[in-house]
């Protein structure tokens, strides 16, 4: 050992890594290859494959998933990184309360056609509309900026999420006057 | 899927620095992992061994010294961009790193990550090179201060030796500065700017009352083997201290000669070279009127 400060254990070249991280609040314990992405955890070791694999080089948005309260390519963060995070799919997403309009309003306006999209989609316009509960278009466009579409040509999308923040506006305000 | 390679994760700036010294293969750094895990993906043989920094908090950290900004070479590009001070006085730094990615990769990529990566086409470089930005380079036994002008050598490139490790942007304080950024790229999100400018001015007042030039910064990128600094342009417009059309025309037409850019699959010379004085006789146009 070099320094006694030094932990051996952290000096050592890896295969595979113990993680243990909060998936849509449940507390996962896992070994993994050290080569895993985030994606590759959540569809081949955890079976949650609602979080899409498009390019696998962060340009098309598919495996938008929020970690630690901002969202990410998954396909962008390696194992060694996911210790100690809270991450959140769209299986925990799609269950919550403040989600539902979102997945309504994507469904009523026709904002999806093949779905590949989709899951990434719901997650950047969730988080979207917990930063601005009543985003300007130019905001939406930045928001989702990081989503490729390849059927709608968008406007369903941003229709879509302007008819959420409505509705969740709508909403609170409803719960306001009761 | 990404496969034959290694990773040590290190869990302090001093472990780190422990580990590059004594290392026995080819390795990478690890911080925002947008750029690494994609070279990966296409060409496994790209590094043997990854360095996982991108826990290190004492990499993390922004400070405000008197004179300077201390910006930990692990910060993202989402925490710069949130950071008031430079909300405030350095719009040309957040223009340009607003524009990286998107919000899902801003939120990994770091600032020493687009420094180190080296390309001639990073966006945070030119303004950081604009406010002459310095970088702090460390080893186990040797620490220098190193400008980022003089830190690259080519495209991917730079002075950073094996065992050396960026730990700090060190950006001198610059109240008085008026900056901004303009690129142009395949679109607006996602996309490697074919040619990017920032330029940031000072303003004093003639004896006559009248506005005039004190200082000038012009960095271009994307259209050299490294971002540079347009020291002809920026000299010209020094000494004429005035903005006329016909200034402005002169040095629009000096920097695009100043550019040294390529042809490749993004665009090519001609395009190039113009665009750098359209995009700084725009920028002008717009720093000029916003006073």
């Amino acid at each position: 050992m070099p320094n006694r400060n030094f932990t051996a254990e952290n000096l050592q070249l890896k295969d595979n890594i113990d993680i243990c991280f909060k998936l849509n609040s449940r507390d996962v314990k896992i070994k993994v290859p050290c080569t895993y992405t985030l994606l590759d955890i959540l569809r081949y070791e955890l079976k949650h494959t609602g979080t899409k694999e498009g390019c696998g080089m962060g340009e098309c948005g598919a495996c938008t998933v929020i970690m630690d309260g901002g969202i990410v390519n998954a396909c962008l963060v390696l194992a060694t990184a996911v210790s100690g995070r809270d991450i959140w799919t769209i299986e925990g997403v799609s269950a919550k309360e403040d989600a539902k309009p979102i997945i309504d309003a994507f469904v009523a306006k026709t904002a999806t056609q093949c779905g590949f999209c989709t899951p990434g989609m719901i997650m950047a316009s969730y988080y979207l509309l917990s930063k601005y509960k009543d985003p300007t278009d130019e905001q939406i466009l930045e928001g989702l900026s990081g989503n490729l579409c390849r059927c709608t040509g968008y406007a369903k999308i941003v229709e879509a999420v302007k008819a959420a923040a409505r509705e969740l506006n709508g909403a609170k305000k409803e719960a306001r006057d009761a | 899927m990404l496969r034959n390679f290694k990773v040590l994760m290190p869990a302090s700036l001093n472990e780190a620095l422990y580990v590059i010294n004594n290392i026995d293969r080819p390795f990478r750094f690890l911080a925002g992992g947008t750029d690494v895990l994609v070279r990966l993906k296409d060409n496994p043989s790209y590094a043997q061994a990854l360095i996982d920094i991108s826990k290190i908090g004492e990499l993390a950290k922004i400070e405000e010294h008197k004179s300077t900004f201390v910006i930990g070479s692990g910060v993202r590009h989402e925490a710069l961009l949130a950071y008031a001070p430079f909300i405030e006085n350095y719009n040309g730094l957040i223009e340009a790193v607003s524009a990286i990615g998107s919000p899902q990769i801003r939120a990994l990529a770091t600032v020493g990550g687009n420094i180190g990566n080296a390309s001639p086409a990073g966006d945070s470089i030119g303004p950081l090179m604009a406010f002459d930005a310095e970088v702090e380079l460390r080893s186990q036994d040797t620490n220098r201060i190193v400008k980022l002008e003089d830190f690259f050598t080519g495209p991917g490139k730079t002075v950073l030796k094996h065992n050396e490790i960026i730990t700090k942007i060190i950006l001198p304080k610059s109240d008085s500065l008026k900056s901004g950024w303009k690129r142009l790229g395949q679109r607006r999100a996602v996309a490697i700017s074919k040619v990017s400018v920032t330029l940031a001015l000072g303003f004093a007042k003639h004896s006559n009352g009248s506005d005039r030039v004190n200082d000038v910064r012009i960095a271009l990128g994307a259209v050299a083997p490294t971002v540079i600094r347009a020291r002809k342009a920026e000299k010209f417009l020094l000494e004429n201290q005035t903005l006329t059309k016909a200034v402005v025309k002169e040095a629009c037409r000096l920097v695009a000669k100043e550019a040294r850019p390529i042809t490749d699959i993004r665009s090519n010379t001609e395009y190039r070279s113009e665009m750098c004085g359209v995009l700084l006789g725009d920028l002008i146009e717009k720093l000029a009127c916003a006073r």
